[in-house]
């Protein structure tokens, strides 16, 4: 249950960092393709105000965003009058440079060794990461609930105008420049606000999380999902990383042998679909002009369906867990203990494959019982 | 109201206007000229969409020659391209809302004149804007640049590809907007007959400086022919 929480936390870092990136890209046209940076600043800020100057989790989460918040007006500042191209590969460099500077700049931030431990606000037993889950909960409801006003309002009607004619926008007496500057810098400063509160998450913060790939699981959920649609974001993290990291790697009742397949099947199947809807629905699942109150109607139908499919992948888990325990106990094998199902024993396995490597999913190493 | 004096703009190394002088008043103010002479440029520094590179602007004896193109829509000046001039996946009261991000006067108060102006926007509406026909659309701009409640309006070429019967409807609509608002309209055009029958002056363009400045009625087709290279 641990895990599943810690997972469920994880996937609500997700929607927040997908939401931030359709408020650049969705509306305002902006490719940030530099979220991990972002994402990485705030997350090494927290734990280095934490850990090295032992700040509370207030004092640091303020800091941590207050970074960047700099850093972002900064690349704003420098990138916002170039092209597509251009902000796309200055973006990727930011999110390189973070990187670097996490490895190199050891007296702070531990290098390849690794910073930690980051501490939870407040420690209640058992219940901490219940609690700091209904916390992460109300962060991303309220980032998505400013999705859908800012959807309405006319400033989200002016953002939308910058990105499709910002020579026209610009006569209708704003200053374009100044209104995507601002809107980079709150969207950066959303994502590092998810970083820093992904920080106690993981614990132990080390530099192989600061990867590219968590900056394309964003993208491809978000293209999935639909990049204009307000509910876009939540639809396409639900498919990708809620299907696929959460549902299959965890619950599905897949032999051992299949199970070390299912990463490498997971990036496969996200291929075809992104390939799929790219060339079928390029605006993504969720059409721009659907309402949002009826993908929610849809969408509490599908977790209906799902729960009701959940619950018989459940039973035939524990079903087949029982017949494997069954099994090993007559032929003598001790490789995995009873209450380990098949599925949790794979995904474990160090080094399975490339996407493992990626910060989030590394993190999700369960390391949820450490002494504090 | 508008005044320019040596005044000289262009794309990149390429200089298109050479030391105009004129002014604009409360009036219509038509630019003419064959393709290439410069009326677009002329319209976009007007807005300063262009920098200026050599002259002075100034607008009510102020002088707003490195104002930015958005303090200038404040003051007062708004502009309407010849392409790409709506916001095409907005609807139509979406797009005209864009205009009352400038002015005084409650938006629904400006959104009725406007739909009282061009009852044709009103039935649309909910519509998105890149569904409208190419009359429809240049209603939409000048009706969002109206919405601005703008004290002069620079119109590039809105009758650019429109069918005969649809420039009719809309130069009788600038000439209302023109009698009911107030407003004074800057309006750069190819159809030289149709501007004549609204406009109070006219300065003709070639190859990006002043060929002529006259009362639109005081110009005969035969200077004008002359102006066209015909």
């Amino acid at each position: 249950m641990a895990y599943l929480v810690f997972s469920l936390s994880l996937l609500l870092i997700y929607v927040g960092l997908a939401l931030a990136l359709h408020i650049q890209f969705g509306l305002l046209g902006i490719p940030n393709f530099g979220v991990v940076g972002f994402w990485g600043l705030g997350m090494y800020a927290m734990g280095v105000f934490q850990v090295q100057l032992d700040l509370s989790f207030v004092d640091a989460i303020v800091l941590s965003v207050a970074c960047v918040a700099a850093a972002s007006w900064v690349i704003g500042r420098l990138v916002l009058r170039l092209d597509a191209q251009g902000i796309l590969c200055a973006t990727i460099a930011f999110s390189a440079i973070v990187a670097l500077l996490i490895v190199t700049e050891k007296w702070m931030t531990m290098g390849v060794v690794g910073l930690g431990t980051i501490k939870y606000p407040v420690r209640i037993g058992g219940a901490t990461e219940y609690l700091y889950f209904f916390f992460l909960i109300a962060v991303v409801a309220a980032l998505q609930l400013f999705t859908l006003r800012l959807h309405k309002s006319t400033t989200g009607r002016l953002l939308l105008a910058i990105r499709d004619n910002e020579e026209v926008a610009a006569s209708l007496g704003k200053d374009t420049y100044a209104v995507k500057t601002f809107w980079f810098v709150i969207t950066c400063i959303a994502m590092g606000l998810l970083g820093a509160l992904s920080a106690p998450l993981n614990q132990f913060l080390t530099p192989n999380m600061i990867v590219p790939s968590v900056t394309f699981a964003v993208w491809i959920a978000l293209v999935l999902g639909g990049k204009e649609h307000s509910l876009g974001a939540v639809v396409g993290v639900f498919i990708t990383f809620g299907i696929f990291d959460i549902l299959i790697e965890t619950y599905a009742p897949v032999t051992p042998e299949l199970a070390v397949y299912v990463p490498n099947f997971k990036l496969f199947v996200y291929g075809l679909l992104l390939v799929g809807v790219l060339m079928f629905k390029p605006v993504g699942l969720l059409d721009p002009g659907l309402p949002p109150e009826a993908v929610i109607g849809k969408g509490i139908e599908g977790v209906r369906t799902g729960v009701a499919l959940g619950r018989r992948l459940v039973a035939s888990s524990v079903s087949t867990a029982k017949t494997t325990s069954g099994t090993t106990g007559k032929t003598g094998s001790s490789s995995s203990g009873p209450d380990e199902s098949p599925a949790v024993t794979a995904t474990a396995e160090p080094g399975a494959s490339a996407p493992e490597a990626d910060g989030i999913s590394q993190a999700k190493d369960p390391t949820p019982e450490k002494p504090s | 109201m508008l005044e320019v004096s040596n005044l000289g703009s262009g794309y990149g190394e390429v200089q298109v206007l050479y030391d105009l002088d004129f002014d604009i008043g409360n009036e219509v103010f038509a630019v003419l000229g064959a393709n290439g002479a410069g009326k677009t440029t002329l319209l976009k520094t007007l807005a300063k969409l262009l920098p200026v590179r050599t002259g002075r602007m100034g607008w009510r004896g102020n002088d707003v020659t490195a104002v930015p193109p958005y303090e200038l829509t404040a003051m007062g000046v708004a502009y309407v391209p010849q392409e790409g001039n709506v916001f095409p996946r907005l609807s139509v009261a979406e797009n005209l809302s864009l205009g009352a991000l400038v002015g005084t006067r409650p938006r629904e108060e400006r959104l009725d004149e406007i739909y009282a102006l061009f009852p044709r926007l009103a039935e649309r509406k909910d519509q998105a804007a890149g569904s409208l026909s190419g009359g429809e659309g240049q209603m939409l701009a000048v009706g969002r640049a109206l919405m601005q409640e703008p004290e002069i309006i620079l119109l590039d070429e809105p009758s650019a590809g429109l069918a005969p019967l649809y420039v009719d409807v809309l130069f009788e609509t600038i000439a209302e907007a023109r009698r009911t608002k107030g407003v004074t309209i800057v309006l750069a055009e190819q159809n030289a007959v149709k501007t004549l029958e609204i406009a109070d002056r006219v300065l003709v363009l070639s190859l990006g400086r002043i060929l002529m400045l006259k009362d639109a009625k005081q110009l005969s087709m035969k200077e004008l022919m002359q102006a066209y290279h015909i």
